[in-house]
């Protein structure tokens, strides 16, 4: 117990919280612990050796030696069996960080093994799982990243998929994708479409977008429709009707992959063509499953479900055919959900102690009656211009623009977030997901009370956000963080940072597609034939006369594609030359053809 | 005249409309080298066609195809590249641009011809169209100017290429396997002494087309005849359409839809005794094998500009004041298709066929005209019934404005009174003030303040006439030309931009002077 303690006592000065989890938690069934034929201890997790049953000090230093490189950089190491191999990396100099999902047996090693050098000089991950370390840990999985064989043989769920990812993100991290994106008509997810098309274009690939908000008003003329039966034929028609021209923009592009956001007209014929096609498909289910149940019928044939929701949803999507999912939460823009400096007028219009931006759902139409004693604007759609909350509804209960969302969460004292729901009189006690105005508060360096969700916990830590599960609960945090501006901006703060690392479009992005990525190896062959070609183009292009002039005119990074090409050819200022004539005409030959 | 290359990247049609050019060509420098440039797509046409000793193919569908899939814009311009390549190979003396649009802009700015009629790009890149025949096209095709219009495209590409209309229509030219086609249809299809007339039901666009139950009502009424049978006639991509029409007829027609190549197509129509169609490329394969054409002229088809180039056709035109309507008019009640009555059609059918036909009540509420070619070898078309005579006599009078002012040596400005006095005023105080401009921009030190005081008398000047034209629809036609030369000024120093306004007013004056 000696060891065990003096383990305990080097672990607590970096991190005390896996003290209390190890000293919680319990044996794991699956390990076997043998002693090797030198002596040493070794063991098996479902029958496999994670170390040398004859001499496991001796096959470490041979590990380390055949790892070689420098010792220098940080190194993460993923899996931690007994620790042997991370007793040779310190003893060689390495440091950086382990990842081991299994507590038990990480337990086991701190009782048996001195880990003392091991523990100075890396930092423990223990007891994750993948999605949290994608989520948490990116950059470190994008780093050097060194796996232990028969800990990831014998944990394929956590480190096989981990492995993988970070393979998968080192990649993706160099850019040139190409990608389609297949936009919602209208709704909620309309935004967020928005914001992964430009995270993914930050991020140095190419996003063809089939913007079907054009159609919005085609959908509005549908729902016309007096009869219900006419208004689904007709909505019917436009959404085939879009679906076969998302495949004709596919077949057109040829993307390396699809993806599509939650209400994206596209049908199941479309998918299994695309998958006939050689395309990966993947869907970002942005909306409550138990509430809108249409992903039940396309859910099988996409290649890949990124849902918001897991536990339950996870089964069900089990279920119904699903092979590939994983839970990728909502996220905020920073480039749009960021604070701003407001000037007095700004903050009479927008600002106010207590503010709520949604539409009136029948829950929060419920709720806030509770709250008319409070300074309180509500703010959104969908709000009956009735008593009592008629005198608290801003603009007529007219729409609010992104823009002006941003204002109001700056400008209140309080921000109210409250999950929808259809059918509760207040908190949906079972609420699971979390949505995005709750990042985009936090992004903004806003403070809200939001109501407790269970995957709340995964995503912000207790001292970062402040929620309620009571009226009762809720009215004495207002009166406290009313008058307490230090204790809500430490909050704030502490969300705003945790949303800048972990809750982007561009994190949301790369974990999407290096998951992708990681199971399809078409989008790989794709990829690095597309970068071959970029990369041969480009010699290509300096060879070609006067090319090398356009192409030092484009912006830094920014791609040589004939948009961007054009965009620094200006006529009507000096004599154009061969080249940006026929680059020019390439830019015009659609209209020559009377085909625009 | 040693090396001309004649561009014309359009359809079927446009080409066929491109032979009268050819030949003319042919015949004004019979030892000059001419090179076609057409579009691969339609390049079936060409071995009809005669008058050019070289065709250089255009693939655009590849480009499209280099262009939509790679990310690597590379591939598409090392295609144009060696595409431009080839041109450029030799020198023109002279490049005839027939298509319209800035990409052949550029194409044409790269091959450096000594001269070059239709539209250009300058060095700088801006839209240059040359010539008076080239921006008197392109000022009726962008402007309103169309409606007064009575010159065939024809006869302008002839002017455009400087040479002038021979009275002698499209020509192609039959070849064996599309004879033995033809002959082996009629011989299995048609009876002897049985007359075969083709209907065309489709158009490029859904604007120009007569509606399906009336052709298919007027087929019904022509085979009732006896001594009648139809024949569909179309491509693959109107198979659907045909069949919808097939399904409304009582009598089944012939058809051909899908089933003709190029040659074929041409050889059937040359033995039908007439054609009745939309504005189609099929309707100008049946002018140049002299079959006789029923045109309906629906929606923005104008029989005037783009009709069959031979004599002897009838077209039918709604008698609507907004008929033919702007190109870009996207319009949401398109009466048009259903003004044309199928009795109507039938009676010039019948006309064709030498029967006598009561013009009324036949054409009722259809604008009927002929075609022929005048003594001055220009294609006209006669009114025959319920045509609008003082729009006609306005278009008549445009049409002799063009012809007697754009060659190379017009007459002077006329003296008598001009139908638009104020635009002549107009021009007349543009004329003068350029002058004034002139003279001022030679003068050391330059006098600034009056330059640019002078100026903005000049653009005030710019601004009435523009009003004018459309204050005045009568004038429309001319300040549109004449906006379109101010447009085609591309140079930048004060002396040469003051020339070229001068001769734009110059022009002005002449042409209102003659009106």
């Amino acid at each position: 117990m000696e060891m065990w303690e003096r383990n305990l006592d080097v672990l607590a000065r970096t991190t005390p919280e896996l003290v209390a989890l190890l000293r919680n938690s319990g044996d794991e069934k699956g390990l076997t612990v043998e002693r090797a034929r030198n002596g040493e201890l070794t063991v098996k997790r479902d029958g496999i050796y994670l170390h040398s049953s004859f001499d496991p000090s001796r096959e470490a230093a041979g590990w380390v030696e055949k790892l070689g490189g420098d010792s220098a950089s940080p190194l993460t190491v993923a899996g931690f069996g007994l620790g042997y191999h991370l007793k040779a990396l310190a003893e060689a100099g390495f440091r950086g960080t382990f990842i081991e999902p299994d507590v038990a047996l990480f337990r086991l090693a701190m009782q048996n093994l001195d880990m003392v050098q091991v523990l100075e000089r890396f930092q423990p991950l223990v007891g994750l799982s993948a999605g949290q370390l994608r989520r948490a840990h990116r950059d470190l999985l994008a780093g050097r990243l060194v796996a232990h064989p028969p800990s990831v043989r014998t944990s394929p769920d956590c480190l096989g998929e981990i492995t993988n990812f970070a393979d998968a993100l080192a990649r993706i991290r160099q850019g040139g994708l190409k990608i389609l994106l297949v936009n919602p008509l209208a709704g909620g997810s309309l935004p967020a479409a928005h914001h992964c098309a430009a995270a993914l274009t930050r991020q140095g690939h190419e996003v063809v977008t089939f913007a079907a908000e054009a159609f919005a008003a085609g959908m509005e003329f549908c729902n016309r429709y007096t009869l219900p039966e006419h208004r689904q034929t007709s909505l019917n028609g436009l959404e085939t009707y879009l679906s076969g021209a998302v495949e004709l923009l596919a077949r057109e592009c040829e993307p390396d992959l699809v993806l599509a956001l939650a209400q994206a007209p596209l049908l199941s014929p479309t998918l299994q063509r695309f998958r006939s096609m050689g395309i990966p498909t993947a869907f970002w289910f942005v909306e409550d499953y138990s509430l809108l149940p249409y992903w039940r019928t396309l859910a099988a044939d996409y290649g890949y479900f990124f849902a918001i929701q897991h536990g339950r949803f996870t089964e069900e999507l089990a279920r119904a055919g699903v092979r590939h999912q994983a839970y990728l939460p909502t996220a905020a823009a920073p480039e749009v959900h960021l604070p701003l400096q407001l000037d007095d007028a700004e903050r009479q219009e927008y600002g106010s102690p207590l503010s709520f931006v949604g539409a009136g759902y029948h829950n929060r139409q419920h709720f806030f009656r509770g709250l008319i004693d409070y300074p309180f604007r509500i703010w959104g759609s969908d709000w009956p211009l009735t008593p009592p909350l008629a005198p608290f509804i801003q603009r007529q209960a007219a729409r609010i623009s992104p823009l002006d969302c941003v204002k109001i969460f700056n400008a209140s004292t309080i921000n109210l977030n409250l999950h929808s729901s259809t059918h509760h009189l207040g908190i949906d006690p079972a609420g699971d997901f979390v949505n995005p105005r709750t990042f985009e508060i936090a992004a903004c360096d806003a403070f809200q009370l939001v109501d407790r969700r269970s995957h709340m916990a995964e995503l912000f830590a207790d001292d970062e956000m402040e929620t309620f599960t009571s009226m009762g609960e809720l009215r004495d945090k207002i009166d406290h963080y009313l008058h307490h501006d230090g204790d809500r901006r430490r909050l704030s703060a502490r969300a705003r940072n945790r949303v800048l690392k972990e809750h982007t479009y561009d994190a949301r992005m790369e974990e999407l597609l290096a998951l992708m990525y990681s199971v399809f190896p078409s989008i790989g062959v794709r990829h690095r034939d597309r970068l071959a070609k970029k990369e041969a183009g480009r010699a290509e292009m300096q060879r070609i006369p006067g090319f090398g002039d356009i192409l030092k005119r484009i912006p830094a990074g920014k791609d040589a594609t004939l948009q961007n090409i054009c965009a620094v050819i200006s006529t009507g200022s000096g004599s154009l030359s061969r080249s940006e004539k026929i680059f020019l005409m390439m830019r015009n030959i659609r209209y020559d053809m009377g085909d625009e | 005249m040693n090396d001309i290359l004649v561009l014309n990247l359009t359809r079927f049609g446009d080409l066929i409309q491109t032979t009268p050019q050819l030949r003319r060509l042919r015949a004004a420098y019979p030892q000059a080298r001419i090179t076609l440039v057409a579009q691969k797509r339609f390049s079936a046409v060409l071995p009809l066609m005669r008058d050019f000793d070289r065709v250089k193919l255009f693939d655009q569908d590849e480009l499209y195809r280099l262009m939509a899939i790679d990310d690597n814009p590379v591939n598409g311009f090392a295609f144009l590249d060696r595409f431009m390549s080839e041109l450029e190979q030799d020198h023109y003396d002279l490049v005839i641009n027939l298509t319209a649009g800035r990409m052949s802009a550029y194409l044409v700015s790269l091959l450096n011809a000594d001269q070059v009629a239709g539209i250009t790009s300058a060095d700088t890149g801006q839209r240059v169209i040359s010539g008076a025949w080239g921006l008197y096209m392109y000022s009726f095709l962008l402007g309103d100017g169309r409606r007064y219009t009575r010159l065939n495209l024809v006869d302008i590409f002839s002017r455009m290429g400087g040479t002038e209309p021979d009275g002698m229509p499209v020509e192609l030219f039959e070849t064996d396997a599309g004879k033995r086609f033809a002959e082996s249809f009629l011989a299995r299809e048609v009876p002897p002494g049985t007359r075969l007339i083709g209907i065309q039901l489709g158009a490029s666009e859904s604007s120009r087309c007569w509606p399906a139950e009336s052709f298919a009502r007027l087929s019904d009424t022509l085979q009732a005849s006896g001594d009648v049978r139809t024949v569909l006639l179309g491509s693959p991509a109107e198979r659907s359409l045909a069949d919808r029409v097939r399904s409304q007829m009582h009598r089944a027609p012939l058809d051909a839809v899908g089933r003709t190549n190029i040659e074929e197509l041409f050889s059937l129509l040359r033995r039908c005794a007439l054609l009745v169609t939309n504005d189609t490329g099929t309707m100008h394969f049946a002018a140049a094998g002299k079959t006789p054409v029923v045109m309906l002229a629906i929606g923005p088809a104008s029989l005037f500009c783009t009709g069959p180039y031979s004599a002897g056709n009838l077209a039918l035109q709604p008698a609507l004041p907004c008929s033919p309507c702007r190109y870009t008019i996207n319009c949401p009640n398109p009466v048009c298709r259903d003004m044309v009555p199928v009795s109507a059609v039938h009676g010039a059918c019948r006309m064709l066929l030498g029967e006598q036909v009561e013009l009324q009540p036949t054409f009722q509420g259809v604008r009927l005209y002929r075609s022929y070619f005048g003594t001055d070898g220009y294609l006209n078309w006669e009114a025959l019934c319920n045509t609008d005579h003082d729009h006609e006599e306005l278009s008549q009078r445009y049409t002799r404005l063009w012809k007697t002012a754009l060659v190379p040596s017009p007459p002077p400005p006329g003296q008598s009174s001009p139908l638009l006095p104020e635009l002549l005023s107009l021009t007349r105080q543009g004329l003068e003030l350029t002058d004034q401009i002139e003279a001022a921009s030679r003068q050391t030190p330059l006098p600034v303040e009056r330059i640019v005081s002078l100026g903005e008398q000049e653009a005030t000047v710019e601004a009435e006439i523009k009003a004018l034209g459309v204050r005045i629809p009568a004038a429309a036609p001319l300040v549109d030309y004449l906006t379109l030369v101010r447009e085609n000024i591309t140079a930048d120093e004060i002396q040469a931009v003051t020339a070229q306004t001068r001769a734009l007013y110059e022009q002005g004056v002449l042409l209102a002077s003659l009106l």
